[in-house]
């Protein structure tokens, strides 16, 4: 049994009166490729925003490599090892390839407080590396904002990427991506967690990406976890055959 | 004897401070632009109550009539403008947005300097409310009794417009979600502009009520600006219940104030702002994002 | 010029071949001004070139940051009121004068940010004025200090600036130091990061960018460099009023950086220099001058939301979105 990397425990979360995440409790262990999957409005992408620090955390906590990160800000998680990918693609659109890259490579090196220096050349050849990684050298000057929905899906990987995180959140990394470009974005994805020896959760709506790609799946229902397993047991399991793939059949 | 006249003082200010606050929170709150010239608009209807009553028509009947007149007056300007240029900017950045309305602050300035000189201007209490009346074995004066009156009756109209309408309806969903309102399958600038011109109603009842009070005066534009600022960001921006709580917190602070450093009453206003922000960023009432 | 390279330049900076050529050229008309100009028109480019330098140190708040401050005017006052008090009452040397002016507009400046960067665009607007008007209200009733309403006089630059040339060329000087290192600024790391923080608050701390931190440092640095405007300005006019600290002062920079286009670097430049030029070419046919000139930011904001430069150069990026 290898160490847990992520650990949340009793994690729960309101809107107003409603609750969406209801006391989660889960462990990843390091090097897992982990699914989460679940209806439309189960609580995924709020999941998703209590781990990286976006919605503050009220109820429960979240131990990352073993230091607590709950009363942690979104850029303090992201600085000791959270990388994620956005739902709806999510880079600086008004910025070439290029500097949406340099950006974060900048932060990691903690040069972005200089004054003087001029950005432009800065950590370029890193920068060329990642863009070269998912499939990007050609672009590099094009503005983000310019480049096909594919494409922009790969740049976000690119500055999730760039803090070279050892837990990776993916919100839905082929939303909105062709079925024609989903394999080759998804094989792309595996191998680089693979290579750089990544932990990764995906939430994602496409059932043949999850179980092709997950170790393990855990299935949230209404804010609440309900099942978790390896993927061929997940098939099996009643509670999640009545309530979320009966429910998929239904709506 | 005085602890009492200062209550009754600090809630006029606070009714007064509340309908022209609204009116700021409920533009905010539907069309998410800030209305920098808010306070123009409460200048020019001062100036306008004034003409009414002085000028036009001089005699006691005066009053009543700009009391009538001055904010439906306000309520077509409201609409004018919104129609011929708030509509335009609901898209634009937010630069654009206070651009336009420092250019409604400039023109609105000048024209009432065209129109009424650099003095200010006083407006006698209606002779209704010569005399004082008692109230609690005190005399306060009858025209702040009217004020106390006729705020909270708006106060009780606007819970009732908000709350019990399909219009009030409409104005909180739109506050909710902007794009709420189009899926009820109403014509969001119809939305737009009615609100505009409830707003710019509400700054005209504030401002021919305050007129005799306070008189018109060149520079009172930023002053009830800041004014109304202070409502909302000590009682959340969007927040009508928030307004009031927070009107009456400036009113009591104000009319408290003047009593210890006469000349600093409104930097307690400030204080306050500053320490509900530290402690509550979206204000008493602010909904959390 | 296509749509793609004029956005790159928003967050490269932008120096395109327009300002390759005219920045030369109006430099060089600067530095000869002098010699073929009488005093009236040098003080008139004297108080041009502070305005500009007013208008470019917002611009890095307004454009590079996105946030829309309405009470920069009271840092530019305040350098301006402390400089003058500490070399006309306490006879302090021109050079500690400055330092001290730079320093209580930084502090006046991290004091109003860390109250007033937390917040939303509407709540940031409505604070930075308000503080603003605050400290208007303070130099106006702080008698004693500021000299009130019948304003702040009788301060003098130190002997060898006193003549109207000589201040000139310490005006253009600092002006153009000023400016360089705004520009500098605008490119470097951090200017990028903030116009990150700008387009994507919510990405930029994914990323581990302390959002909050780099508006508040923007604000400071725009707060310092105002203070500098106003400490020229003070020195210019031998005095100050408590109409500098007032929301009309920044509301005219404000005007500047939109007349000219808040996302170009010279935007302000252009916009501060179109501003003063048609104020004062109103101000000469009818007095009432700020309704026309209102009359003209309606429209400009209206039709011509992204700057007069955009006609030269084509279609600028929005800003600020919420």
């Amino acid at each position: 049994m290898t160490e847990a990397i992520l650990s949340v425990s009793a994690l729960s979360h309101k809107f107003g009166r409603r609750t969406v995440i209801d006391d989660i409790s889960l462990k990843v262990e390091k090097g897992e490729f982990r699914a989460i999957i679940g209806p439309n409005g189960a609580g995924k992408t709020t999941f998703f925003n209590l781990l990286t620090g976006a919605l503050a955390c009220r109820h429960g906590e979240i131990t990352f490599r073993n230091s607590r990160i709950s009363n942690l800000s979104a850029h303090e998680r992201c600085r000791l090892g959270v990388g994620r990918t956005f739902q709806i693609s999510n880079v600086f659109p008004n910025a070439t390839v290029a500097q949406n890259i340099q950006i974060p490579l900048l932060a990691r090196e903690r040069r972005n407080w200089q004054l003087l220096s001029r950005a432009c050349r800065m950590l370029r050849d890193e920068a060329e590396e990642l863009a070269g990684m998912v499939g990007l050298s050609a672009s590099m000057n094009k503005v983000a904002s310019a480049l096909p929905y594919g494409d922009r899906r790969r740049l976000e990987l690119a500055i999730a990427l760039a803090w070279r995180p050892a837990l990776l959140l993916l919100d839905e990394p082929a939303c909105g991506v062709s079925l024609q470009e989903r394999p080759a974005l998804m094989n792309l994805v595996r191998s680089i967690v693979r290579d750089r020896g990544m932990t990764a959760i995906l939430v994602e709506h496409d059932m043949d990406i999850v179980f092709s790609m997950a170790d393990r799946i855990s299935v949230l229902h209404r804010g609440q976890l309900i099942a978790e397993d390896a993927p061929e047991r997940i098939l099996k399991n009643k509670e999640v055959q009545d309530v979320y793939l009966g429910g998929r059949h239904d709506g | 004897m005085l602890i009492t006249l200062q209550i009754v003082s600090a809630l006029v200010t606070a009714g007064i401070l509340f309908m022209q606050a609204a009116g700021l929170t409920l533009i905010f709150g539907v069309s998410r632009v800030l209305n920098l010239a808010h306070g123009s608009l409460f200048m020019l209807a001062l100036f306008m109550s004034y003409a009414v009553s002085m000028q036009v028509i001089s005699g006691p009947a005066g009053f009543w009539i700009a009391l009538l007149v001055v904010p439906l007056a306000m309520a077509a300007i409201g609409v004018v403008v919104e129609v011929l240029l708030f509509r335009r900017i609901y898209q634009a950045s937010i630069l654009v947005q206070v651009l336009l309305t420092i250019g409604i602050i400039y023109v609105v300035g000048d024209l009432v300097r065209l129109g009424w000189g650099l003095t200010s201007k006083s407006v006698p209490t209606p002779d209704l409310f010569g005399a004082p009346i008692q109230l609690m074995g005190i005399f306060i004066p009858a025209y702040y009794a009217f004020v106390l009156a006729v705020s909270a009756a708006v106060a009780a109209l606007l819970w009732f417009i908000v709350q019990k309408t399909t219009w009030g309806l409409l104005i909180r969903a739109a506050a909710q979600d902007r794009t709420m309102s189009s899926a009820l399958g109403v014509n969001p600038s119809l939305l737009f502009t009615s609100v505009f011109g409830l707003s710019m109603w509400l700054v005209g009842v504030a401002a021919v009520l305050y007129a005799p009070i306070g008189g018109a005066s060149p520079g009172s534009d930023v002053e009830s600006m800041i004014e109304a600022f202070a409502v909302v960001v000590i009682g959340g921006l969007g927040s009508i219940w928030g307004a009031i709580a927070a009107a009456l917190m400036i009113g009591f602070i104000k009319a408290f104030g003047i009593l210890v450093l006469p000349q600093y009453a409104m930097s307690f206003v400030f204080v306050l702002m500053a320490v509900i922000l530290v402690i509550r960023p979206r204000g008493l009432f602010g909904a959390a994002e | 010029m296509n749509g793609v390279e004029l956005q790159r330049q928003k967050y490269a900076g932008m120096r395109t071949s327009l300002e390759r050529l005219s920045l030369p050229f109006v430099v060089a008309v600067l530095l000869v001004l002098p010699a073929f100009s009488g005093t009236a028109l040098l003080l008139q480019v004297t108080s041009v070139l502070i305005f500009v330098l007013f208008a470019c140190s917002l611009n890095l708040l307004v454009g590079t940051a996105g946030m829309v401050s309405m009470g920069h005017a009271a840092f530019f006052a305040i350098g301006g009121y402390t400089a003058g008090i500490c070399a006309r009452d306490m006879g302090m040397s021109f050079p500690v004068a400055v330092a001290l002016g730079v320093l209580a507009s930084t502090a006046a400046a991290l004091l109003v940010g860390s109250l007033s960067t937390r917040l939303s665009h509407a709540y940031f607007i409505m604070l930075t004025l308000a503080f603003g008007q605050l400290i208007h209200a303070l130099i106006w009733k702080w008698r004693a200090l500021t000299g009130g309403d019948d304003g702040f006089v009788g301060l003098q630059p130190p002997p060898p600036l006193q003549s109207v040339e000589a201040y000139y060329w310490f005006t253009l000087a600092a002006c153009l130091l000023c400016v360089v290192i705004l520009w500098r600024i605008t490119v470097s790391p951090f200017g990028v990061t903030l116009a990150a923080v700008r387009d994507n608050p919510s990405r930029a701390s994914a990323i581990g960018i302390n959002v909050y931190r780099f508006r508040l440092a923007a604000f400071v640095m725009s707060g310092a460099f105002s203070g500098i405007a106003g400490i020229l300005q003070a020195f210019f006019s031998r005095g100050m009023f408590p109409d500098a600290a007032n929301f009309s002062t920044s509301a005219n920079a404000l005007v500047a950086i939109l007349l000219g286009g808040s996302q170009y670097f010279f935007g302000p430049i252009v916009g501060g220099m179109i501003f003063v030029i048609a104020r004062n070419l109103i101000a000469e046919v009818t007095p009432y001058w700020p309704l026309i000139l209102g009359l003209m930011i309606c429209l400009i904001a209206v039709y011509r939301p992204d700057g007069l430069l955009r006609l030269v150069r084509g279609k600028a990026p929005g800003v600020g979105h919420d």
